[in-house]
C-alpha cells in the first residue's frame, strides 16, 4: 500500500503538468508566434503571445498621442499578462483569458476590448499568416497570426 | 539536529544565500512593476518595460507589439548611477499593413516640445522618432556600458535591399545592438524623476521616468 501511495506521489507531478498542457495545446499555433489585432474602427493595436505554459501577455496601442503626466497616465501604450486555457471547439479554438490580479485598478484608457478583460473568446482556426476579419463586443477587427515575436 | 543544521547550510548555499547573494539587487525595485518612460520635455508616451529576475526584460511602445530582451549590469559610477544595457532578442517581425499601428496623430503636447519628440528607454527610441521620421544619419555605439549616439556612430539600420528599415525596425535593431542607460537605483514605486543621460540628443538627452505598481 506505501509502495502504492509513494509512486502515486511520484508520477503526481507529471500528471499535473500533463494536465495543463492539454489546457493549452489547441493553442499550439500561436506559441512563438504573435496574434497582432487592428480596432477597424479606433486603428488601435494590440499584440497577443500564449505561451505553452499557460500564460500569457497582450500589448496595445492606442494610437492616440499620450503625453504622461503621472502614474496614472495617461498613457499611449499598455500590457497585460496572466493565464489562460485553449480547447478545441467546433468553430475553431475556446481561448479564455485570466489577467493577473489588477491593483490599482489600471487607469481608463483607449485600448481594444479585445483580449483586455478576463473571459472567452472563440478563434477560427487559421494558419500562420493568414489575416480575418472578426467581430467582438460591436467591433470589427483585423486579425492575423503572424509567424515570430 | 547538527545533522539538520548542516544539511540545511548547505542548502542554503546552493541556492545562492550566500553573503555576496544578499548584496543589494539594483534592479529588484523593478520586478513586478513597470517603468514607463516618455518624453524628458514634453512627457510623450514612448516606452513600457517589464524587467524580471532573471535577466530578462520585455519592451512594447514605439515598436508595435511586445519585444523581448536581456539585459546586463554595468559597475556603479562614481555619481551612484548603474549603467542597465538592454539588448532585445529579436529582429522584429513582417506586420502587414492591414495590421501595421497608425501613427499617434498630434494631439499636441501639454506644454512644450514638438509633437512625437518623445523617446523610448529609458526613452526607448534615442534619437527615433523626433518629428515622425528617422535620422537616417543617426547610430549609437555601445563600449564599456556606455553608449553614445549621434551622426556617425553605429551601423545604418538597412534592410536586405541596403534600403534604410523602417523607423520601428530600425529603433528594435539599434536595441538588438545594445542601448547602455545611466541609472538612479534608489527609487521606489509611484516615483516619477528624470534622468539626464540619455544618449540620445532628443528631447535634450532628458527622459521623464515613472514606476507604476505591476504590469500595465
Amino acid at each position: 500500500m506505501r509502495k502504492i501511495i509513494l509512486g502515486a506521489l511520484a508520477l503526481a507531478p507529471f500528471a499535473i503538468a500533463g494536465r495543463a498542457h492539454a489546457q493549452t495545446d489547441a493553442a499550439s499555433p500561436y506559441f512563438n508566434n504573435s496574434l497582432l489585432c487592428k480596432s477597424q474602427s479606433t486603428g488601435a493595436v494590440c499584440d497577443l503571445w500564449l505561451d505553452a505554459g499557460g500564460k500569457y501577455m497582450v500589448f496595445y496601442d492606442s494610437g492616440k498621442k499620450a503625453y504622461v503626466k503621472g502614474v496614472d497616465g495617461p498613457f499611449e501604450y499598455e500590457g497585460r499578462q496572466g493565464t489562460y486555457t485553449a480547447v478545441v471547439a467546433p468553430d475553431g479554438v475556446r481561448l479564455c483569458l485570466k489577467p493577473e490580479a489588477d491593483h490599482p485598478p489600471r487607469p481608463r484608457g483607449n485600448s481594444p476590448a479585445l483580449f483586455h478583460d478576463a473571459g472567452c473568446v472563440t478563434l477560427p482556426s487559421h494558419p500562420v499568416g493568414d489575416l480575418w476579419d472578426y467581430s467582438y463586443r460591436g467591433e470589427t477587427y483585423k486579425i492575423g497570426l503572424i509567424a515570430g515575436r | 539536529m547538527l545533522r539538520l543544521a548542516a544539511t540545511a547550510s548547505l542548502i542554503a548555499l546552493a541556492l545562492g544565500l550566500g553573503s555576496h547573494a544578499q548584496a543589494r539587487d539594483p534592479m529588484s525595485i523593478y520586478y513586478n512593476n513597470t517603468q514607463v518612460c516618455a518624453g524628458g520635455l514634453n512627457g510623450d508616451d514612448a516606452c513600457h518595460m517589464w524587467v524580471f529576475g532573471n535577466g530578462t526584460f520585455v519592451m512594447f511602445g514605439g515598436m508595435q507589439g511586445g519585444h523581448f530582451g536581456h539585459y546586463k549590469i554595468g559597475p556603479a559610477r562614481p555619481d551612484g548611477k548603474i549603467p542597465i544595457c538592454y539588448y532585445l532578442d529579436t529582429l522584429g517581425i513582417d506586420i502587414p499593413p492591414e495590421l501595421a499601428a497608425t501613427p499617434a496623430g498630434p494631439a499636441g503636447p501639454p506644454g512644450g516640445g514638438a509633437p512625437g519628440a518623445g523617446g523610448p528607454p529609458p526613452g526607448a527610441a534615442p534619437g527615433g522618432p523626433a518629428g515622425g521620421m528617422p535620422r537616417r544619419s543617426m547610430g549609437c555605439d555601445t563600449v564599456n556600458f556606455h553608449t553614445t549616439c549621434g551622426p556617425g556612430h553605429g551601423k545604418p539600420a538597412l534592410d536586405a535591399q541596403g534600403k534604410p528599415l523602417p523607423l520601428a525596425k530600425g529603433i528594435i535593431a539599434r536595441f538588438h545592438n545594445g542601448m547602455c542607460y545611466p541609472m538612479q537605483v534608489d527609487h521606489k514605486v509611484g516615483d516619477h524623476w528624470i534622468e539626464k543621460d540619455d544618449p540620445s540628443p532628443s528631447q535634450g538627452g532628458l527622459d521623464q521616468l515613472f514606476l507604476l505598481p505591476g504590469h500595465r
